[in-house]
């Protein structure tokens, strides 16, 4: 099961996206991240604001996700986070963290970062320790897009190789399905 | 198979190797990654000139200069922000010029870095023609995968850059007319001049970038060398 998300990944990343150098995506990235520190003055904010960027790439992204990828619905949390790893992540940034470390009642887990493009080239400040996290962005895009599939999530950071810790984890966790909402109807 | 043609062999081998390995391959994403990132910086940029601009007050030195001609543009929208919610259209161009000056600095830095990247394995750049060469042929390629279109140059220090199908507009347009789309396209336009500007700046020509007219997707650049006072 697990192969055959890896295999449509890889087809997808192969076959099916335009592709555009890294670097000025990483660059711009960065760039913003430096002008929003300069703005706010404050991490904690950066953070927010960057997770609320995300966000709102995450509620367009889904749609390119879903028509590219063709998948259907997932039938537990377990395999949308595999689907989101091995077929999200692959299919948009090239990498597939590794997901781990379940809670018993399979509610909450860990995206490991192995690699991670938006970290290249960066060096932070030592007074940010733990409380900029760089790539906040992503935790935004996933709570964004899997809003848009009826799933409310948190994701956060909770270590960085930036910040010295030996992995890039963001720990994810399930929190309800929403409710569907009919639309109005038109007449 | 004699010594020497497993030697040609073997060297043949190893030359290939190192020219398919240098240049090192870029790193891809998916084009989509940096079309999302571009449209939400304006958005974002846009909530912290708001910001900014509440606590101007306090911290009129904030909007830092790193450039010699919106310095004062910056400092002047950063010192009179609004503090209520509803301001009138006069405070909503001083955010607008907060907003191009972070825009245009967000580019000002990526293209410093860009020139940094990709200058460091070419021969010297002799002269300002030549360093805008550079950006129309070189930079252009890397990030669109084509040339501008057009440069013309009066060779007193103006350069027009043209590209008559700009990818960044590409996606854009609007339902009420033109002189609408090309106000609302403009914030994204202050990024690729920063872009300019901060390669130009990094190879040693001070200048400034504006866009001389869009017609979307059409985008021409001007570029005005600022002569250092003698």
């Amino acid at each position: 099961m697990a192969k055959q998300y890896k295999t449509l990944g890889e087809d997808i990343w192969k076959n099916r996206v335009e592709t555009i150098n890294a670097e000025l995506f990483i660059f711009t990235y960065g760039s913003i991240v430096a002008q929003l520190v300069k703005d706010f003055e404050d991490y904690e904010q950066v953070n927010k604001q960057l997770e609320k960027m995300g966000y709102n790439i995450g509620v367009r992204l889904i749609e390119d996700f879903l028509s590219r990828s063709g998948w259907g619905r997932c039938t537990d949390f377990k395999e949308t986070m595999e689907v989101i790893s091995k077929i999200g992540f692959k299919m948009f940034l090239n990498i597939a963290p590794t997901v781990t470390n379940w809670s018993t009642d399979s509610k909450v887990c860990s995206l490991i970062l192995d690699e991670n493009p938006l970290n290249d080239f960066v060096e932070l400040p030592l007074d940010t320790q733990h409380k900029l996290w760089y790539s906040n962005i992503l935790c935004g895009v996933l709570r964004g897009a899997l809003e848009m599939v009826q799933m409310q999530i948190e994701a956060n950071f909770i270590s960085c190789v930036l910040q010295g810790d030996d992995i890039s984890e963001i720990r994810v966790q399930f929190i309800r399905h929403l409710q569907e909402e009919l639309p109005n109807a038109d007449d | 198979m004699s010594i020497t043609s497993a030697i040609n062999l073997f060297r043949q081998l190893t030359l290939d190797e190192s020219q398919s390995s240098n240049p090192s391959p870029l790193p891809l994403v998916n084009e989509a990654c940096f079309d999302y990132l571009f449209i939400e910086m304006v958005a974002a940029l846009r909530a912290s000139s708001d910001a900014t601009s509440t606590k101007s007050d306090q911290d009129p030195s904030l909007q830092e200069s790193g450039t010699h001609q919106h310095s004062e543009l910056g400092s002047r929208a950063s010192t009179t922000g609004p503090t209520d919610t509803t301001r009138p259209s006069e405070t909503d161009d001083n955010i607008n010029e907060a907003l191009y000056y972070k825009v245009e600095q967000v580019g000002y830095r990526v293209g410093q870095r860009l020139a940094e990247r990709y200058s460091k394995d070419r021969p010297r750049l002799a002269d300002t023609l030549d360093m805008v060469k550079f950006v129309c042929k070189d930079i252009w390629t890397k990030l669109f995968r084509k040339q501008i279109d057009n440069l013309k140059t009066n060779h007193r220090g103006v350069y027009i850059l043209q590209d008559n199908k700009f990818k960044w507009l590409l996606r854009m347009s609007g339902d009420d007319g033109v002189v609408h789309a090309t106000k609302r396209v403009a914030p994204y336009l202050w990024f690729p001049c920063g872009i300019i500007r901060g390669i130009l700046a990094n190879l040693g020509v001070d200048c400034t970038v504006t866009i001389k007219d869009t017609n979307l997707p059409q985008c021409t650049f001007q570029i005005k060398v600022v002569k250092p006072p003698v």
